[in-house]
């Protein structure tokens, strides 16, 4: 009986010794904006060595400048990424397709987070400054703009 | 997808609201606001009827209206079947009576691309194809897959071109401010919008082919726009103004498929958002190009030729009995185009 309890006892000062542990850091592997309507896909791709502009089919790429990479992990450190699929978002627009549907993926060493779809002309506040500065870093990058699959 | 309760509708409604003054990015026009169809948790449900409840007293028109047109869709939906064509006390409208739609196309081009002044037979072969599309007559809906083969709709709808508004403009690209719809912004006034559907073919720009109104909205600017180059189908001539693979006269169908209250197929969310049509699959997202037949996603075979996907024209070729009883509940007695119907 008494062995049994100090069993039990032991088991739940594990349990809450391993659910107060801090989660496990993750590392930010990738950043991606795609924004998207029926005949027109972009996806923005940025990884601490590389910017990638895809849009419809054609990729183009181009060396991502360390300074806009140190923002956007900067940007993303206001936000907790287990939380990235709950921040609440405007689709009115694109719903219509009079915007595009606009997503951020993070990828971490560990998992792919996404965020709801938004419209493009209204990203949540949470994620304003993440799109600004992936849209400023993927700049030049694409001759502007190839709308045709 | 899965059938809905009131308290959804209204939370799809309260996060349509919830990020209506957040700061503007640049690219093709647009305004603001929105909503996420969540199959949310009870606890996501009390916050989401808190803003709803916030929304509303800033806004009670505009909200209270989307609100009442969902639950006048649900309450169309539950006495289908009971038809009396016109309906009363927000009754359904018959399923099998025919509702014609006069149409007004408003062509404003630019003055340097005598291209975008599409022509006569153009505008008819687009009419067409609504007639086909909306009354199951077009030929490839034998190609719908045995599994959803008995959910194919024949809405029952008719479009009937009333006149066509030609207009030229020093303007190369509208975006979607409604702009195009407003003679004093350089566009067209709408003619009739309360009993008539209003077409604008312009060259929206920043490659979207086509936008919509959902019912409800204003008067003023109800109605689609479609570019040029998607207006029509190349199926009549290859000496129309399309461009391929947007060239069979979808775009136009799936716009108008948003102006009678459809939502896209995959509920603008991931797999737990909604269409609010029960008998359309889940989807994650929108299918692009010409999937084959099984695409799976969301754990079942995706209905990636519906109209109301993003595939390419060729590749979409069906609304359900599902979309037909949201659709055809908009012009049921009570609904935000009542007018539309003349009770007999």
């Amino acid at each position: 009986m008494g062995g049994l309890f100090f069993m039990k006892f032991y088991l739940l000062l594990f349990l809450l010794t391993a659910c107060s542990n801090k989660p496990m850091s993750e590392t930010i592997e990738s950043v991606t904006l795609s924004q998207q309507t029926r005949g027109y896909q972009k996806v923005i791709t940025i990884t601490q060595q590389q910017t990638q502009v895809t849009i419809n089919d054609k990729v183009y790429t181009r060396k991502t400048q360390p300074q806009q990479w140190k923002q956007l992990l900067e940007n993303l450190q206001s936000i907790k990424l287990a939380n990235l699929p709950a921040i609440k978002t405007s689709i009115e627009r694109s719903a219509v397709d009079a915007a595009y549907s606009a997503q951020v993926t993070v990828k971490t060493d560990k998992q792919a987070y996404e965020s709801n779809f938004f419209d493009h002309t209204t990203p949540p506040n949470e994620l304003a400054n993440v799109v600004k500065t992936i849209i400023a870093s993927a700049k030049g990058i694409a001759p502007e703009e190839s709308t045709r699959n | 997808m899965k059938k809905i309760t009131l308290p959804l509708v209204a939370g799809f409604i309260a996060y349509a609201v919830s990020s209506c003054f957040e700061p503007t990015l640049q690219e093709p026009g647009g305004s603001l606001s929105d909503h996420n169809a969540r199959v949310a948790s009870e606890e996501d449900r009390c916050a989401t009827m808190k803003v709803w409840e916030e929304k509303v007293k800033e806004n009670p028109g505009l909200l209270r209206k989307m609100q009442e047109i969902e639950e006048h869709t649900q309450r169309f939906a539950a006495q289908k079947g009971n038809s009396k064509p016109g309906g009363g006390g927000g009754g359904p409208v018959s399923t099998t009576a025919t509702i014609t739609i006069p149409v007004y196309v408003h062509v404003v081009s630019n003055v340097n691309k005598p291209e975008e002044d599409i022509s006569d037979a153009q505008i008819q072969s687009q009419i067409a194809v609504l007639n086909a599309d909306f009354q199951k007559l077009n030929s490839d809906a034998s190609q719908t897959p045995a599994e959803f083969a008995s959910r194919v709709a024949n809405f029952n709808i008719q479009f009937v071109l009333a006149r066509t508004i030609r207009k030229s403009s020093t303007k190369t690209q509208w975006g979607t401010n409604d702009a195009v719809k407003s003679t004093k912004r350089g566009g067209s006034d709408p003619i009739n919008p309360e009993t008539s559907l209003n077409i604008w073919v312009c060259n929206i720009g920043g490659g979207i082919l086509g936008y919509a109104q959902f019912p409800g909205g204003s008067l003023a600017t109800d109605g689609v726009v479609v570019g040029p180059q998607y207006f029509g189908s190349s199926a009549v001539s290859n000496n129309f103004y399309l461009e391929a693979p947007y060239d069979k006269g979808r775009t136009a169908t799936h716009e108008i498929g948003h102006w009678l209250n459809l939502r896209h197929i995959w509920g603008d969310g991931g797999c737990g958002v909604d269409d609010f049509v029960a008998d359309t699959p889940l989807a994650g997202g929108p299918n692009y190009r010409c999937p084959g037949y099984p695409t799976v996603g969301c754990g079942n075979n995706m209905m990636t030729m519906n109209y109301m996907d993003y595939t390419y024209d060729a590749c979409m070729y069906m609304f359900t009995e599902g979309q037909k009883t949201r659709a055809r509940a908009v012009f049921a007695s009570g609904g935000p185009r009542s007018s539309f119907v003349t009770t007999p």
